[in-house]
């Protein structure tokens, strides 16, 4: 199948969500440098400004919308105020996502689905709230952030991997339907390894997972995160203006992505021993 | 790492959630064929009674649980249920399920949170639920419903796919847990296809679904394979601790070529299915 025609980004407007950092930040410069406008969006007000500021000194025209993305009703809203400032979107950015600490067994109910609302629901519902003004677009292209553990699902991971997962298989089926329908929409799903964000640092802990046990972990996921969020912004901006419909970035996650596909039973034979402490 | 023991389903208890219906009948009716007791849960008691009966007459204990799998209350004393009934539970099925048609343009907010409520939801909170007493038998193996469609999205299954998605990666997960925590336990993950069960003719239809495109008889057609085929499948991969099974033909073919080609898989389908790709994306 031919690609859909090259994505122009100036000029175009983009809406970022978990815009305050992170991968969220860097896309949203990345974004500006290429003369895209910028609604963003963040709870953080301070570090959402930060972001905006440094994209407004690129010379383009950028909105701040401070919401909690789990909050349903004000993603409802946020078109129209996008509409007002912006005059229309070309491309969503579905990038705001945390992180939850501990074991299925230590995860409670609620901490399982808080998650949920963030990783997997803001998706659902942004898609939802501006396929209108998408459709409106004369090119559009909708950025749904996986992960790798979207295409893999590790211990100690269950909640985040699944929303991941189900966001991998909501933007592919999402991606078939405007294709079949004809529309000017394009989907593209990102998985990224390990790029140096604050989601380690920030990870919510299950209130069942020991002090201890959480520092370790800490530390090891620390450890995998190598890449900068700049340089994986670079490359999944790049690959949203050609229309990828998958993007692969960051610390091992072509490798991650080959081994699962050669392995979808056994991959984590694998990778067991850089996650695991010695002696499991 | 160490393969599991076969498990020996003879005189062990076995929960089974959408036991009315479909596979979890088929499931069912396998599992006490092989002296596996059971508790059955469904939401319509006209028909998890039937199921009830024909187990009950391969000579093991039954146990019928009716309530909506979409009512984490429920679900939460549903444990305590079974512990009085029969004392313990060595094997978990979640194989309650449903089918909601219509793009994601038609598909309402509402309607795929119904979807994951009990697709999804409920295997979350069954494998939570029931987690304390899984621990507690000397070998136990979760059994999570996936789907086809766990493996590859297409369109018309945007709801369905991402809970399907999201239930096989809980499973992974969840295994290479138990490999540290608790190494007893095992889960395997089920992709069935072409599985003749009731689930189209009561596919949910979107509100926003216009009336002529809906067409059960349609959507039955690819629906071809015994689902007592499927459920010797899924049972045998239960006793051998098999971390995935693909059950039919469709199956297998769906994980190969979304293995080979994970972006362009829905390209290779609908060329193989005989559909045209639309008129201006011909290549």
């Amino acid at each position: 199948m031919p690609h859909q025609p090259t994505l122009s980004l100036k000029d175009a407007v983009a809406v970022v969500t978990g815009a305050a950092g992170g991968i969220g930040g860097a896309l949203a410069l990345s974004l500006a440098r290429r003369g895209c406008q910028l609604a963003l969006a963040d709870y953080k007000a301070e570090p959402l400004a930060e972001t905006a500021a440094a994209a407004r000194a690129c010379g383009v025209s950028v909105s701040e919308h401070v919401f909690d993305v789990a909050d349903a009703a004000a993603i409802a809203n946020l078109p129209a105020a996008v509409e007002a400032r912006h005059a229309g979107t070309n491309i969503l950015v579905n990038c705001a996502g945390v992180a939850l600490g501990g074991t299925f067994a230590q995860l409670s109910l609620e901490e399982f689905e808080w998650l949920f609302q963030i990783n997997f629901w803001s998706v659902v519902r942004m898609t939802k709230a501006f396929l209108p003004l998408l459709e409106r677009a004369a090119q559009a292209q909708i950025v749904n952030i996986s992960s790798v553990f979207g295409l893999i699902g590790p211990p100690g991971q269950s909640a985040y991997a699944a929303s991941k997962f189900a966001v991998r298989g909501f933007s592919e089926v999402l991606r078939h339907e405007l294709d079949l329908a004809g529309k000017n929409i394009g989907v593209t799903v990102v998985h990224p390894g390990g790029v140096r964000t604050g989601i380690a640092k920030n990870a919510r802990l299950a209130a069942a997972l020991p002090k201890a046990d959480a520092e370790r972990m800490e530390g090891q996921w620390e450890k995998l995160l190598r890449d900068s969020p700049e340089s994986v912004a670079e490359t999944i901006v790049a690959g949203v203006a050609r229309r990828e419909k998958r993007i692969l970035c960051g610390a091992d996650a072509t490798r991650i992505d080959v081994i699962q596909r050669l392995m979808p039973v056994r991959y984590w034979d694998l990778f067991r021993k850089k996650v695991l402490p010695k002696g499991k | 790492m160490a393969q599991l023991p076969t498990l020996s389903l003879s005189g062990v208890v076995a929960v089974v959630t959408g036991a009315g219906g479909g596979l979890g009948t088929a499931i069912a009716l396998n599992l006490a064929r092989r002296g596996c007791h059971l508790a059955l849960t469904d939401f319509k008691p006209e028909l998890l009674a039937p199921t009830a009966a024909a187990a009950r007459s391969c000579g093991v204990t039954v146990s019928e649980h009716v309530f909506d799998i979409s009512d984490p209350a429920a679900i939460a004393t549903f444990p305590d249920a079974v512990q009085a009934q029969h004392g313990g539970v060595a094997v978990l099925v979640n194989c309650a399920g449903v089918a909601l048609a219509g793009s994601f343009e038609q598909v309402s907010l509402e309607e795929f949170a119904w979807l994951f409520d009990i697709n999804f939801w409920s295997v979350v909170r069954m494998t939570k639920a029931f987690l304390p007493l899984l621990k507690q038998a000397s070998q136990a193996q979760i059994v999570n419903l996936s789907s086809i469609f766990g493996l590859v999205g297409t369109g018309g299954q945007v709801a369905y796919s991402a809970s399907k998605f999201a239930i096989r990666s809980v499973s992974e997960s969840l295994h290479q847990e138990f490999e540290v925590s608790c190494p007893h336990i095992g889960v395997t993950s089920v992709h069935p296809a072409g599985v003749r069960t009731p689930i189209a003719r009561n596919t949910r239809v979107a509100a926003g679904m216009p009336q002529e495109a809906v067409d059960r008889d349609l959507w039955e057609r690819p629906l071809t394979d015994p689902p007592e085929v499927a459920a010797e499948t899924i049972v045998n991969a239960l006793i051998h601790r098999k971390k995935r099974v693909l059950v039919g033909k469709l199956a297998v073919m769906a994980d190969i070529v979304q293995r080979i080609t994970p972006a362009h898989y829905s390209a290779v389908f609908r060329r193989a299915m005989g559909g045209r790709p639309p008129k201006d994306k011909q290549d």
